[in-house]
């Protein structure tokens, strides 16, 4: 390690924000080299010359006026918390799930309609293969077909 | 149940507002302490620390209370700080020049526990080092004051400063031989007396 890559480090050294091997490099380094030594005297002077400056006292009423003006002022509330994401798509969900099977009994009902008009008065055994996966299956879209079946009489 | 709800969202809101104003109590000091520091001169600070209250106020929603409120509120500044810079192109520093000679501004400064000299040296340079953290950059400036004065671990003023740990390392180091430089060049035998009293 040369004074130059050592110097670029020496604040992170005096803070303690190194580890490892390059700690024990810097020291090694430090510990031969006076000019590094005198740059790290000179940095750690002006550490402690900013970790000791002073700055006024903040007026007496401060506190006072901000927390009159502060709290006059309106708080934003989240518009979009975790909670309410996980709603807003259950509830997309659930709404697509429905318009979806909504859709399929429409056109069941149009595909098993319409061969019934052509044929006016087919046998019910042929309406009953056109139900497809839905016929029976409890979801009400046998009395949907039954009623549309109604239609063209 | 539209009414609980409804009630529960006031109680809310006054709690709130009862919280943000014992933080207010409790972190004022603080915050104008670093306020100061960023802008150089007390109207300004002033600004700043009300800016940054009224913020992290309308935004208390998104504070992890984990966290120490100071933390958060100083990101909250260092943000302002930045837009305060950028609206104004650049910082003024007229109440500085002004101060001590005309005696239109004093520097109210405590006591601290120092030897006499070491602290009568301080103050002497408390001048010339605001003036050097004025002339840098606001990122300079800000990364120096959450380390040196506020004392801040390097990963505690990236958290703040929303950037990486060795571009916080980078902006620390370059700040104090910024400042360095300045001291060496406006108030030189002060300095050295007081690298020689340590």
């Amino acid at each position: 390690m040369n004074c130059k890559s050592v110097q670029g480090r020496l604040s992170a050294y005096l803070d303690r924000e190194l580890g490892g091997d390059e700690l024990l490099q810097i020291r090694a380094h430090i510990s031969m080299c006076r000019e590094c030594r005198a740059e790290v005297d000179g940095l750690r002077a002006l550490k402690s010359l900013l970790g000791g400056i002073q700055c006024p006292e903040p007026p007496d009423d401060l506190a006072r006026r901000l927390t009159a003006n502060v709290l006059r002022h309106r708080i934003e509330e989240p518009r979009h918390t975790l909670k309410f994401s996980a709603l807003m798509f259950a509830g997309v969900t659930a709404c697509s799930m429905l318009a979806t099977l909504l859709a399929l009994n429409y056109g069941l009902v149009h595909r098993g309609g319409q061969p019934n008009v052509q044929a006016n008065g087919m046998s019910s055994s042929a309406h009953q293969t056109s139900d497809g996966p839905f016929g029976g299956d409890g979801f009400g879209s046998g009395n949907v077909l039954s009623a549309a079946n109604f239609g063209p009489r | 149940m539209l009414f609980s709800a409804t009630k529960e969202r006031t109680t809310s809101v006054g709690d709130r507002s009862r919280l943000f104003e014992s933080l207010i109590q409790d972190s004022y000091k603080q915050a104008y302490g670093l306020a100061y520091r960023l802008t150089g001169n007390v109207a300004e600070a002033e600004d700043l620390v009300q800016e940054s209250f009224v913020r992290a106020y309308r935004f208390f929603h998104r504070y992890d209370e984990t966290l120490p409120f100071t933390s958060w509120l100083y990101r909250i500044m260092t943000n302002a700080h930045i837009d305060m810079v950028r609206r104004k192109g650049r910082i003024k520093t007229t109440s500085l020049e002004a101060s001590g000679t005309d005696g239109a501004t004093t520097w109210d400064l405590p006591d601290q526990d120092a030897s006499p000299d070491r602290q009568m040296l301080l103050n002497a340079l408390d001048e010339p080092v605001q003036k050097a953290l004025t002339s840098m950059t606001a990122e300079f400036r800000t990364a120096v004051l959450l380390a040196d004065v506020e004392g801040l671990a390097y990963e505690e003023v990236a958290e703040i400063m929303r950037t990486s740990v060795g571009t916080v390392r980078s902006r620390i180091h370059r700040g104090r031989k910024q400042i360095r430089t300045y001291l060496l060049k406006h108030a030189p035998q002060t300095y050295r007396s007081f690298g020689d009293e340590l």
